[in-house]
C-alpha cells in the first residue's frame, strides 16, 4: 500500500505555499510554526490538557475519556476562537507535526465552511476523513518547506542518510523525513517498513510489512508497482537477507547494502536494499544499477510472489 | 457550460449554471485547481462526489453557496442518519474515533471546555 492518496494534493501544495509566503519563512528553517500561525490570523496555541487540579470537576470524565488511547485527541482548532488546542505531553516532532496539521485546518478555506454546520446537518463521516488526510499532508508539506526539503534531496546520492541528516534542520523526525524523501523523489525509490518483533510463523522467524509506513516514489511505482505488492505480509529471515541485517541493526542506518531480486510488473528486477533502524526498521530499495562495478554485497535471493 | 448528470449536486443547482461559463473559463478562474478535464468528468457522472475544495471553488466561481453544495453532493447529511453529530462552530481536527465515541452531551461539554479554556487564558492576560 501507498502513502495515502490525497486527490487534491496541488490545493494542499498552494495552500502551504501561501502560508509560508504571507509568514515570510518560505526560506526559514526549521518552519517557524508560531510565525505562520500568526500569519493566519491564529492566537498562539494553548494546552489542551490542564494540570490535574486546574481541571474543573465538570469536565473530568470528559478529559479522562478524550484522552485516553488509542483515540486519544491530540490536537484541535477551535474555529470559534482561533486557537489551536496542542496535548501538552506530545513529543517535540509530534507537536510540530500535530501543530501543522491544526494549522491546515486553518489555512485551507474549504475546510471551515466544511466544519461549519447547522443543527439539522453533519459531516459526513468520509468527507470528514478525507479533511483529516488534507490536513495531515499539509502538515507534511509545511514542515518540509513544500519542494525545498524535495530540492535538496534529489541533489543528493540515493541513501537513507540523507533524509536522516536533514530531518535535523527541518525538525522532524527522521521517520517522517524518510518517508517524505522517498515520496516525493524524482527517481524510482521505495521504502519497506518492517516490524522490529520476529514473529515466528512455524520455526521460520519473520518480520512484519507495516502497510501503512510503506510508501514509493511515483517514478518507482509507474516501472515496478507498489512496494507492499513486491512483498507477502511477513519477510521470513531465512529468505531476505535485508531483514537479516536490519535485525542485527540495533539501531542506525547500516553502511552495507544487499542485493534482493524480486518479481515485478517489469519482470525480475534486482534492487539494492539499506537498512536503517529507529522505531521501525526501514528498507530502502532501489533498482541496481546495470554498470555497477563495486557490487556492494553478496547474496541474491530470488523470491517470487 | 457546465452541467453535473448523476450527483446529487446537478439538476437544481447546476441546471442555472449551463451557459454561464464553459469549462476553459472555469479552469481558469480556479488558477487549475479544477481542470477542464475533471469537470468534465463531473459533467459525465463518472465523478459523483467531488472533493469539498472542488465544491469550495465551484461556489466561488459560481457564486454559489458553499455549505448547500456540500449538501447535494452528500458530505453534510442529516443528523438522524448517522450517530455522530458535530455542534456549529465545532472543533476541527479531532479524530474521527474519538468523536464516535462522544455522544452530542460529551461533544457539547467539550465545546464548553475549549471556551473555558479560552476565558482562562483572557483572565490570565
Amino acid at each position: 500500500m501507498s502513502a495515502l492518496v490525497v486527490p487534491s494534493l496541488g490545493d494542499v501544495r498552494k495552500c502551504a505555499r501561501g502560508a509560508l509566503s504571507l509568514a515570510g519563512a518560505a526560506d526559514t528553517l526549521p518552519v517557524p510554526l508560531a510565525d505562520v500561525e500568526a500569519a493566519i490570523g491564529l492566537h498562539p496555541a494553548e494546552d489542551l490538557y490542564l494540570a490535574g487540579d486546574d481541571v474543573p470537576p465538570r469536565y473530568a470524565a470528559l478529559l479522562r475519556k478524550i484522552r485516553s488511547a488509542p483515540s486519544r485527541v491530540l490536537g484541535a482548532l477551535g474555529f470559534g476562537h482561533d486557537v489551536i488546542y496542542l496535548d501538552p505531553e506530545l513529543s517535540h516532532h509530534r507537536r510540530r507535526f500535530t501543530h501543522g496539521h491544526e494549522l491546515g485546518h486553518k489555512a485551507m478555506p474549504w475546510h471551515q465552511g466544511a466544519y461549519y454546520l447547522d443543527d439539522d446537518a453533519t459531516l459526513d463521516p468520509r468527507a470528514r476523513a478525507e479533511l483529516e488526510r488534507e490536513a495531515n499532508a499539509f502538515a507534511a508539506e509545511l514542515l518540509f518547506g513544500v519542494d525545498r526539503f524535495t530540492e535538496m534531496t534529489d541533489s543528493r546520492g540515493v541513501s537513507l542518510a540523507v533524509p536522516l541528516e536533514l530531518s535535523t534542520r527541518f525538525a522532524t523526525s527522521g521517520h517522517a523525513a524518510m518517508r517524505h524523501y522517498v515520496a516525493h523523489a524524482s527517481r524510482p525509490i521505495a521504502l519497506l517498513a518492517l516490524g522490529k518483533i520476529k514473529k515466528y510463523r512455524g520455526a521460520q522467524p519473520s518480520l512484519t510489512v507495516f502497510d501503512t509506513q510503506c510508501v514509493e516514489s511515483d517514478s518507482f511505482r509507474d516501472r515496478y508497482g507498489q512496494v507492499t505488492d513486491l512483498f507477502p505480509d511477513h519477510l521470513a529471515l531465512a529468505d531476505y537477507r535485508f531483514a537479516v541485517r536490519a535485525v542485527e541493526l540495533s539501531t542506525g542506518l547500516d553502511e552495507v547494502q544487499t542485493e534482493v531480486a524480486l518479481d515485478t510488473k517489469r519482470g525480475t528486477v534486482t534492487f539494492l536494499a539499506e537498512c536503517a533502524t529507529l522505531r521501525l526498521h526501514f528498507v530502502l530499495l532501489r533498482p541496481r544499477p546495470r554498470l555497477a562495478l563495486h557490487r556492494p554485497h553478496v547474496q541474491v535471493v530470488h523470491r517470487p510472489r | 457550460m457546465f452541467q453535473m448528470s448523476s450527483s446529487r449536486i446537478d439538476q437544481v443547482t447546476m441546471r442555472s449554471l449551463a451557459g454561464r461559463l464553459t469549462l476553459r473559463d472555469v479552469e481558469a478562474a480556479t488558477e487549475k485547481s479544477v481542470s477542464n478535464g475533471y469537470l468534465s468528468q463531473i459533467e459525465s457522472g463518472s465523478v459523483e462526489r467531488p472533493s469539498p475544495s472542488v465544491l469550495f471553488h465551484l461556489s466561488n466561481v459560481y457564486n454559489i453557496d458553499y455549505a448547500d453544495l456540500l449538501t447535494r453532493a452528500g458530505h453534510r447529511i442529516p443528523k438522524s442518519a448517522n450517530e455522530i453529530s458535530v455542534a456549529p462552530q465545532m472543533v476541527a481536527g479531532v479524530p474521527l474515533r474519538a468523536l464516535q465515541e462522544l455522544d452530542e452531551q460529551d461533544q457539547e461539554l467539550l465545546r464548553d471546555y475549549l471556551e473555558f479554556l479560552r476565558s482562562r487564558k483572557k483572565n490570565r492576560s
